[in-house]
């Protein structure tokens, strides 16, 4: 849940999603669930000549497992905060 | 799709129109109806054994007509199927025509239910189309839009055939191999009772129902141009063809008004706003990269071909996409999401969602502009359930009507509760005698593989450990102790944070009273376990200052005197003042920089680097801190730190540090605006405190010592005179020189901490001292001022030499420039 709920802060935040198959597409992201499904818009990929069928792909629906990265501007992340959240999770795993 | 078990089965001249001209679910259903037909054995043919057929001899072949109806028409007696399949090839293997029938009825059988598969992907599809079209499973009902003749396929032969005698359900009929030439009539009438119908029929049924003019009309489009331009519909702007796409009639739903199914709609559409919206219409074209539109200069006829080539390319490229638009209606979305949201409910959505919740608090206390009340941050679900919604910039859900909000959470309340019921149910069928405890994960806390019941052990204490050793004197505590206890600490802060942020309503006077004891007690747990009242001399470094050693304690510091009250954060800051040497920012301060960063070897580098590192967050995140609380005290305290430092430590080596000099320069200054009386303000004269008498001796008589003790080293305070006794060999004259531009600014503002400090010490001093003052920083002061004159240095790096010397002089009434 932690990862989820910090995602969800990165909506309307624009993120490089590396896929496992090395395609990085860069775009806004519009929504993540739990299982970490991304769903980008506006999307440009990072190499275009290599993966000329992205070329008309606008916006797209990216599976979770498949996420190798994501990168994200370091100003979007509350280290701090995230150190706590992480603490917050192993005490409530404990439990 | 164009494959039968692998094989492509397509006629080759229908290879090339399949990818061409491919309707939405045409290939499927070319295969599923068309199974027995020739057109397969044609292709079978093809797996002959090469040249050998021409040599082989056949013959018998002259009553194959008759035999297996090649030629004429043929009765029905050994027609298994319904109707005879006017095989056109005459390949002369009708006889494998026979065993597949069972293959094809098959396929024609589930035909019908598939018929809503692929239309009605999208439920609201089919809702939408259901006001007008009614039952699509009652056939006979309506007349059909007959598609016009395009190319072969089951559906055509089955109308061109008059009813069959006997309308077995699942014989598909066979069709001739070629397309048909003979346009075919129309409008044959409704097809008889009890006939399953196909999917294509289905669909043609629908898609006329759709149409505004009555199907019996001229207007005869086909079934192919009808589906494309459903599927394209809400992508392109169709040109004005009588049926509309199917999705824009959602609302005409005046049936399904009672079911929840309009106002789910509602409701979804307000929820995910840009998944209901139809894309714009433009986005066909805007969605091509810029560049490829064609730039304003005059293209080459090579270059504009070439993006001709490329312009087609995407086209056909998101017309074969286009297949999939809309497989999935707004309600289905809905259903999904609302099976989502009732994963996520928790007990405790403030705590599962913490991340997310903070931050967004944050964020929000950060832009006060945007402050609105309303935004709800969790939606409560039902008494202990709930679900935290909140972005930085406030949900969605934000956005929906509070009416909206409970429609939603009413169903996702219902999901919960089932699932609350199921699970209760399967667990009490737990394994008996298994080992440990049988749990059920969720999603959101996976069931672990063993369960064991843990007891609950005693807490690590660091302390414990330190206090197991005898003696008043003990080994500081280990690197791993230090680890243990900050995350020790960093738990039971978190805990308190979490309690005040739980504040009650001030109103309610006794939970006040509980919450205020609550938080006392766990500022109690903190206090011990950040050990500060361990004796004083229980271990070098005493147990605090290990763990504000530690980068992490360092972070913590802050957030700790935050919550600590006036009196303990005192005692905190004697205790850290009293062992300000055995910090390791101060005993072990980072080496002066050298020359030739080449010459260190490279865990030299580290190890620099790494301290450098303490040293700037320890400035970032402490001494804030203690000058806070240095801000605080009154002359006598402030006296009495001075002089505990100056016992308990050897003040050169302190105040040869950054943390050092920080420190004294943060009591020097503090005394000074207390011994100073300010001017009376005329708002509250009562305000003003005359320091005592008493006091004032006594932090007259400390600053002597402290000025006494560090007279003779005040000169080598400064990092460029460090420095330069470090340095040795050629690297010393290196270091005079001007080296990097951006070391030597940097070395400059290390220098004006320390002048500062001089200055600090000149403010406080009496004038016989000030005058030895000058008289010990004498050359360090020429020194500066020279090399601020130096045509050789650069006039920023000048410039802040000239001011860090005018910090100096200027306190005590001089100026740079009277230097000749």
């Amino acid at each position: 849940m932690l990862i989820f709920s910090f995602f969800k802060t990165l909506t309307d935040q624009v993120i490089t999603v590396e896929l496992k198959n090395d395609l990085s597409i860069t775009g806004t992201l519009k929504s993540v669930d739990q299982f970490l499904n991304i769903r980008l818009d506006g999307i440009s990929v990072e190499d275009p000549e290599r993966h000329p069928h992205m070329m008309a792909v606008r916006n797209c629906f990216i599976r979770g497992s498949v996420v190798r990265y994501v990168r994200m501007a370091a100003k979007n992340v509350d280290t701090t905060l995230l150190e706590d959240a992480t603490r917050r999770e192993i005490k409530d795993a404990k439990k | 799709m164009s494959g039968f078990f692998g094989f492509d089965a397509a006629l080759p001249e229908r290879r090339a129109a399949d990818q061409s001209d491919r309707g939405f679910h045409q290939s499927q259903t070319d295969q599923m109806f068309t199974l027995p037909n020739a057109r397969e054995e044609e292709d079978l043919a093809v797996y002959n054994w090469g040249d050998m057929g021409a040599s082989l001899m056949e013959d018998g072949d002259d009553f194959n007509d008759e035999t297996f109806g090649g030629s004429g028409p043929v009765d029905q007696d050994f027609q298994f199927a319904p109707q005879a399949a006017p095989v056109a090839s005459q390949a002369p293997r009708a006889s494998a025509n026979q065993p597949r029938g069972p293959i094809a009825s098959t396929a024609s059988r589930y035909g019908p239910k598939k018929a809503f598969d692929p239309f009605a992907a999208s439920e609201d599809d089919f809702y939408a189309a259901r006001p007008t079209a009614k039952k699509p499973s009652k056939p006979a009902a309506k007349p059909k839009a007959q598609p016009a003749p395009s190319q072969g396929g089951s559906l055509e032969s089955l109308w061109s055939k008059p009813a069959a005698p006997s309308p077995l359900w699942g014989a598909t009929p066979s069709t001739t191999s070629q397309p048909p030439l003979e346009p075919r009539n129309s409008q044959t009438g409704p097809p008889p009772p009890g006939q399953i119908k196909s999917l294509e029929e289905i669909e043609a049924e629908m898609a006329g129902a759709s149409v505004s003019e009555p199907p019996r009309g001229p207007t005869v489009v086909s079934l192919e141009e009808i589906e494309r331009q459903m599927m394209s519909g809400s992508e392109t702007q169709p040109i004005p063809l009588p049926a509309p796409p199917p999705r824009e009639q959602t609302p005409v739903a005046p049936g399904l008004a009672g079911s929840g199914y309009a106002t789910q709609q509602a409701l979804l559409d307000s929820m995910f706003p840009e998944l209901g919206a139809h894309p714009p219409s433009g986005q066909h074209t805007a969605s091509f990269p810029p560049g490829v539109q064609g730039p304003p200069s005059e293209p080459s006829p090579q270059q504009r071909e070439q993006m001709e080539a490329l312009h087609r390319h995407i086209s056909a490229k998101i017309e074969s996409m286009s297949r999939y638009n809309n497989l999935m209606g707004t309600s289905d979305k809905d259903f999904i999401t609302r099976i989502q949201l009732s994963q996520l409910a928790t007990t405790d959505p403030y705590a599962s969602d913490f991340y997310a919740q903070v931050f967004s608090a944050l964020k929000r206390s950060r832009m006060p502009a945007s402050a609105e009340g309303g935004d709800q941050s969790v939606v409560k679900i039902s008494q202990n359930f709930g679900l935290g919604v909140s972005g930085p910039t406030g949900s969605r859900f934000g956005k929906m009507g509070s009416a909206t909000m409970q429609k939603l959470s009413g169903q996702v309340k219902r999901l919960v509760e089932n699932r609350a019921l199921h699970q209760k149910h399967s667990n009490t069928a737990a394994l008996q005698g298994a080992l440990g405890r049988v749990s059920r994960g969720n999603t959101a806390a996976p069931r672990p593989v063993l369960a064991m019941p843990t007891t609950t052990r005693a807490e690590v204490r660091p302390v414990n450990q330190l206090n197991q050793q005898a003696g008043p004197r003990r080994q500081p505590l280990t690197r791993k102790q230090v680890m243990y206890a900050l995350e020790e600490l960093y738990d039971a802060m978190l805990e308190l944070e979490q309690t005040r942020r739980d504040m009650p309503p001030p109103t309610a006077m006794e939970e006040v009273q509980r919450w205020n004891e609550a938080c006392a007690v766990k500022v109690q747990v903190i206090w011990q376990r950040a050990m500060v009242m361990e004796p004083l001399d229980v271990s070098n470094p005493h147990p605090f200052i290990s763990l504000m050693n530690a980068v992490k304690g360092q972070r913590l510091f802050p957030r700790l005197l935050r919550h600590l009250p006036e009196q303990q954060a005192l005692t905190l800051l004697t205790l850290l003042v009293a062992t300000y040497s055995q910090l390791d920012v101060v005993a072990r301060a980072p080496p002066p920089p050298v020359a030739d960063a080449s010459l260190l070897t490279k865990a030299d580098r580290v190890d620099r680097a790494r301290r450098e590192v303490e040293t700037d967050n320890f400035l970032h995140c402490v001494v804030p801190g203690v000058d806070m609380l240095i801000n605080q005290c009154k002359l006598g305290l402030v006296a009495g730190l001075l002089g505990i430092l100056l016992q308990r430590s050897n003040v050169a080596q302190v105040a040869s540090t950054r943390p050092g000099v920080a420190l004294l320069t943060a009591l020097l200054s503090r005394a000074q605006s207390l011994i100073r009386v300010p001017a009376p303000d005329p708002m509250n004269p009562q305000q003003v405190q005359v320091p005592d008498a008493n006091e004032l001796d006594q932090w007259n008589k400390t600053y002597a010592y402290l000025l006494q003790t560090l007279l003779p080293h005040l000169s080598d305070l400064f990092p460029s005179s460090i420095a330069q006794k470090a340095a040795f060999g050629p690297g010393a004259y290196l270091m005079s020189g001007a080296g990097d531009v951006r070391d030597g600014v940097e070395m400059e503002r290390r220098e004006a901490e320390v002048w500062g400090f001089a200055a600090a010490l000149a403010v406080n001093a009496p004038e016989e001292e000030q005058t030895n003052l000058v008289g010990a920083l004498r050359d360090k002061i020429l020194h500066t001022v020279q090399a601020a004159r130096d045509p050789s240095s650069t006039p920023e790096r000048a410039q802040i030499k000239l001011r860090n010397v005018n910090m100096f002089l200027n306190g005590l009434g001089l100026d740079a420039s009277m230097i000749e």
